[in-house]
């Protein structure tokens, strides 16, 4: 499903150049559901947005859906996150100024569907998230876990084969973020594949996978503790 | 996908009203002012006689004083009419030419027969019978004066505004018109003619007036006493007292066109005209060196300088005016832009190209300046009605929007926000799609 | 306050800055135009004529019988102007000031054939009441007797002997004396016989003020008898309206005679600068609108930086800044955009002026011009700008440890 290799990610400010991702390698399959836990500032954010094709990788090889997508135009990658790749958001990310179905609606638009196959997965995504009630209602009228079911719904519209998910219950108190992450889930039952980025380690043992990033680097939990060491190493011998 | 960018747009314009109503004022009151400038430079720089415009010439001749130290290069130094000896002589000349006429004006008193109607003063141009077919005249009632009548017969030709005044509308053909010099019987009325201003006089301008009476200029040039209105310049001494030594005298005074068959035949006509003056050297006049002329109706113009001055002025000052506003504009759509950047970001992530962005935040700069023109063009009705009342009636046929003005406001305006949208939508959407997808 | 530090900043937005700098600039080089032409129009439309304005005015009269005597019917009108009450003086000429109609004719001091300077003016004509009419002063010389008017009748030619000449005039003809008493010559007459200058007068306004020298002119004895003809008449001060319509009254008991027009010099000025005065109002708007743009386009970029650089300021204020620093900060940063746009512009408005010039002939710019356009940009920009800046002080110093 999803190969990284020997990515890099470097910024570049002010003459300095700072290294978010490292010799980073990854391959998550069909299916999956992998939790990404690390501390602030380890990369894990940079990871997301390269695996959702918001970034391009500085170097390294990446192959989503058996087609590498390390150097396309914006035009071809906007398409394949709009097909292959649904995005869930700690802050939910809705249009305020768009109802419900408005919102859900907006992947869909760039897709081309015509109006009565939009209304039809608009319906779809928001029954299977239980707000079909809501259509035509404005995100501030909603409650925060609402909110977030919308954003979810917006993600699945499309029938991504791919969920990124950045701290999706990051803003939510637990009742909810329990009631999220259920529907995760059950979505991943279903055969989508989820790589949700978190700091919850309660949330992460419920992922079937755990991968932690560490400066930059990829590491499954197993291997861990070695890598901490050769970290502990690495900064001593930088100091 | 344009009416969902549309949609997308006035949902948009709606949520930072304050910001688009700013950027519409700013935008109207620059394609406005624009547009008023543009308008007066549009009337006095127009062709006046499309169809024709290049058949026409008007003719000039140096028959200056050979002690007269003026230079001539361009027929802009030369005065703009003949003397009337040389204006008869080419009206009986062989000129390669399918017709000419020969004009002057004065001012003459109307004296209705209706007591009811005051007495009004009225211009007189007194010219042939080919004017009115040379220079498109249409008619309402009747038509031009005869070839008999050209002789000096009391015929007129009056307008419509007058035959409006004097007798309601009705057609006053064979009827009398009496002036304080004599009766004439009318032979024609004229339409409103609808050019922004007599291009054929000597020195046109803008603002000046139309002639509103026309008789034959035999009629009138023998006249004691002579009364003319217009520019009059004379190089040599003569007696002033004798009416035949004014008409032999070396002053310019009568307007003289010609229309070709074709513009090709306009080095003939000059050659026709040099024989000319060669021919009169040896009757001892033209001792300058030959410097002959005929110029067409829009380089008439441009020799005149009517679309210059204070029309020019105001042209440049409302254009840099328009382009403060465009460039304020751009800082306040630059604004707007990276005020919606999580939009952007959000839209990004969810599949929306560059070029998706760019095409939705371009359609809503363009309604922006559509409803900017459309308000513009408002603004443009009514300060054209203010520039009116400032300069006076002599800009009223230079104030009235028709058509191609309104489409060319409407351009300006979108073609201006277009313009200025160009940048910040561009770099609203080349934002880098991650950056604003964290934060709140 | 540190400039460097905003420096730096304001280069980190570059093209935005280079926008409100060349917005300034552009301004800059409009208003100061504008005033420049603005000021040139209204130096010359304040400039002393010689005409009594607000006492003088026009009667402007025709026959509608050709066939009557010109001659007495003038004779009877002048009679009956003159007892009206309240006329100080009448004098007859078709030639009016500020009227738009010219007579014009060159005069050389040497006859034609000899070598002589030649001066291109233009002419009045009138009787010795002329001189009491208009509110020129008599320099040197005197007016003309009665004597020394020559009359014409329709159609008829005489010498002209006698004229007066403006100062301006004098000083082209005669650089080295005085002009009194000297004879010139009228390239139109074929007899080439003198003319004496009996006075040189101050000044009096030409009928186009817009022709090159307006103030050369010469004033000749001379009435003619014609048809067509118009009255200046000055009124006793104050006394004009009720003049004017007693006057228009008097003359149009004639059923024979025609006033077409009876108007005030005022309103002969009015209409001689219509264009002039069109084109200040114009300009004056153009320059109104331009500043309100302006302020618009400053406080919006203002509010622009403000609201992106919150943080940054909830920082600085959370590291001790305090509101006035803030402010401050706004306020150097505005002075300083400003600043660069006012150097750009003055650039751009002598420019301007120098195109302007070469084509409208719109005159040079005053310095003066210029230092009011800069402090007028000045003053607007920390105006705009303070309301933003006062936001960006209101800035809570929390605001940098809230996160998300």
């Amino acid at each position: 499903m999803l190969s990284m290799k020997k990515i890099e990610m470097v910024y570049r400010a002010d003459m300095v150049e700072t290294y978010a991702l490292r010799n980073f390698n990854l391959d998550v399959n069909d299916g999956e559901f992998v939790a990404v836990t690390g501390p602030s500032g380890s990369g894990k954010t940079t990871f997301l947005n390269i695996a959702g094709l918001l970034e391009e990788p500085t170097s390294g090889s990446y192959e989503l859906d058996g087609e590498s997508v390390g150097k396309l135009s914006d035009k071809k990658r906007s398409q394949i996150r709009n097909e292959k790749v649904g995005f869930i958001f700690q802050g939910f990310n809705l249009m305020p100024d768009l109802n419900i179905f408005d919102n859900v609606d907006v992947p869909l638009r760039y897709r081309g569907f015509s109006g009565a196959e939009r209304k039809k997965l608009i319906e779809e995504a928001l029954e299977k998230v239980g707000l079909q009630s809501r259509m035509k209602h404005l995100p501030s009228q909603l409650s925060g876990g609402q909110q977030q079911r919308v954003a979810i719904a917006r993600a699945l519209a499309g029938k991504p084969r791919f969920l990124l998910a950045d701290e999706p219950t990051g803003n939510l108190d637990s009742l909810m973020a329990q009631q999220v992450m259920q529907m995760l889930e059950d979505i991943n039952a279903e055969g989508t594949t989820i790589i949700m980025v978190t700091h919850d380690p309660e949330l992460a043992v419920r992922a079937r996978r755990n991968i932690q990033i560490l400066d930059g680097s990829v590491s499954d939990l197993d291997e861990m503790m070695h890598r901490v060491s050769e970290k502990v190493t690495a900064v001593a011998e930088g100091a | 996908m344009f009416g969902y960018y549309l949609r997308l747009a006035w949902q948009s314009i709606k949520r930072n009203y304050i910001i688009s109503s700013l950027m519409v004022l700013a935008l109207a009151v620059g394609v406005g002012s624009f547009m008023i400038t543009m308008t007066i430079y549009y009337y006095a720089s127009s062709d006046p006689i499309p169809q024709k415009s290049d058949r026409l010439y008007a003719i000039q001749l140096d028959a200056g004083d050979i002690e007269s130290d003026y230079e001539v290069e361009t027929s802009a130094d030369l005065w703009a009419s003949l003397t009337y000896l040389d204006a008869k002589n080419l009206m009986e000349e062989d000129l390669p030419v399918v017709n000419k006429t020969l004009h002057y004006r004065f001012g003459t008193l109307v004296l209705p027969e209706d007591k009811d109607i005051d007495y009004f003063g009225a211009e007189v141009r007194a010219t042939n019978r080919s004017f009115f077919s040379m220079f498109n005249v249409d008619f309402l009632y009747g038509g031009s004066w005869s070839e008999v009548d050209d002789e000096g017969k009391s015929v007129i030709v009056i307008t419509e505004e007058i035959n409006d005044k004097i007798f309601s509308g009705e057609d006053s053909v064979g009827r009398t018109l009496k002036t304080n010099d004599g009766d004439f019987k009318i032979v024609g009325v004229i339409k409103k003619w609808n050019i922004a201003m007599p291009y054929f006089e000597p020195y046109p301008h803008i603002g000046h007036e139309f002639a509103e009476i026309y008789t034959p200029i035999n009629t009138f040039v023998n006249r004691e006493p002579f009364s003319f209105n217009g520019s009059m310049n004379c190089w040599k001494p003569f007696d002033r007292g004798s009416h035949d030594a004014f008409l032999q005298a070396e002053c310019a005074w009568v307007g003289f066109w010609v229309e070709l068959a074709s513009k090709d035949d306009k080095t003939q006509l000059l050659e026709s005209l040099n024989n000319y003056t060669t021919n009169q050297k040896t009757l001892g006049r033209f001792q300058r060196p030959t410097n002959n002329f005929a110029t067409d109706v829009n380089a008439w113009l441009k020799q005149h300088e009517v679309a210059e001055g204070p029309v020019r002025l105001m042209q440049s000052m409302s254009f840099l005016f328009l382009l403060v506003c465009l460039i304020n504009t751009i800082g306040l759509l630059a604004a707007k832009f990276i005020g919606k950047s999580t939009d952007v970001s959000v839209r990004r992530a969810l599949g929306a190209s560059k070029s998706d962005i760019f095409k939705q935040n371009l359609i809503e700069v363009s309604l922006i300046g559509l409803v900017g023109g459309l308000f513009g063009l408002l603004f443009a009705v009514v300060g054209l009605r203010w520039v009116r009342e400032l300069f006076g009636d002599s800009l009223e046929r230079f104030s009235a929007l028709d058509p191609t003005l309104i489409i060319m406001g409407v351009v300006v305006a979108i073609a201006a926000s277009i313009l200025s949208g160009i940048y910040p939508s561009w770099r609203a959407a080349s934002e880098p799609p991650a950056a604003n997808l964290k934060t709140q | 306050m540190e400039i460097r530090p905003i420096l730096s900043a304001l280069s980190r937005t570059k093209i935005a800055v280079f926008l409100i700098i060349l917005q300034i600039a552009i301004t800059l080089a409009v208003i100061t135009n504008a005033v420049s032409i603005v000021n040139k129009n209204e130096s010359d439309m304040n400039r002393p004529t010689g005409v009594d304005l607000d006492n003088t005015f026009v009667v402007s009269i025709s026959t509608v019988n050709m066939e009557s005597d010109p001659k007495e019917i003038m004779l009877s009108e002048l009679a009956k102007i003159t007892a009206t009450s309240g006329v100080l003086a009448v004098t007859p000429g078709p030639v009016v000031p500020l009227s738009g109609n010219n007579w014009c004719g060159g005069l050389n001091t040497a006859p034609e054939g000899e070598d002589g300077t030649d001066v291109h003016m233009c002419l009045y004509r009138g009787d010795e009441n002329f001189a009491n009419v208009y509110d020129f002063k008599i320099i040197e010389g005197r007016n003309f007797s009665p004597e020394e008017i020559t009359y014409l009748q329709e159609g008829e030619d005489k010498h002209i002997p006698y004229i007066m000449v403006s100062k301006a005039v004098a000083d082209e003809l005669f650089p080295e004396e005085s002009a009194v008493g000297k004879n010139v010559y009228d390239g139109g007459d074929a007899e080439q016989r003198p003319k004496i200058i009996v006075g040189v007068f101050d000044q009096l306004i030409g009928g186009s003020p817009q022709r090159n020298n307006p103030f050369n002119m010469r004033i000749e004895g001379l009435v003619g008898y014609q048809h067509f003809t118009r009255y200046s008449i000055r009124t006793q001060p104050g006394e004009l309206p009720e003049v004017m319509e007693k006057v228009e009254e008097v003359l149009k008991q004639d059923p024979n005679r025609y006033v077409s027009r009876v108007r005030s010099m005022q309103e002969y000025k009015k209409l001689a600068y219509e264009t002039e005065s069109g084109v200040n109002s114009m300009l004056k708007t153009i320059v109104t609108m331009l500043t309100f743009i302006n302020i618009l386009g400053v406080v919006s970029l203002a509010w622009f930086n403000v609201n992106k650089r919150r943080k940054q300021i909830g920082t600085r204020r959370a590291l001790g800044a305090r509101k006035s620093d803030i402010i401050k900060y706004f306020l150097t940063e505005n002075w300083l955009i400003t600043s660069m746009g006012i150097v750009l512009g003055v650039a751009i408005a002598l420019g301007l002026n120098y195109l302007l010039d070469q084509s409208l002939e719109v005159g040079k710019m005053q310095p003066q011009f210029l230092v009011f356009g800069a402090v007028l940009l000045w003053v607007i920009g920390l105006l705009a700008v303070t309301i933003p800046a006062l936001r960006a002080s209101s800035i809570s110093p929390a605001t940098a440890t809230r996160s998300v």
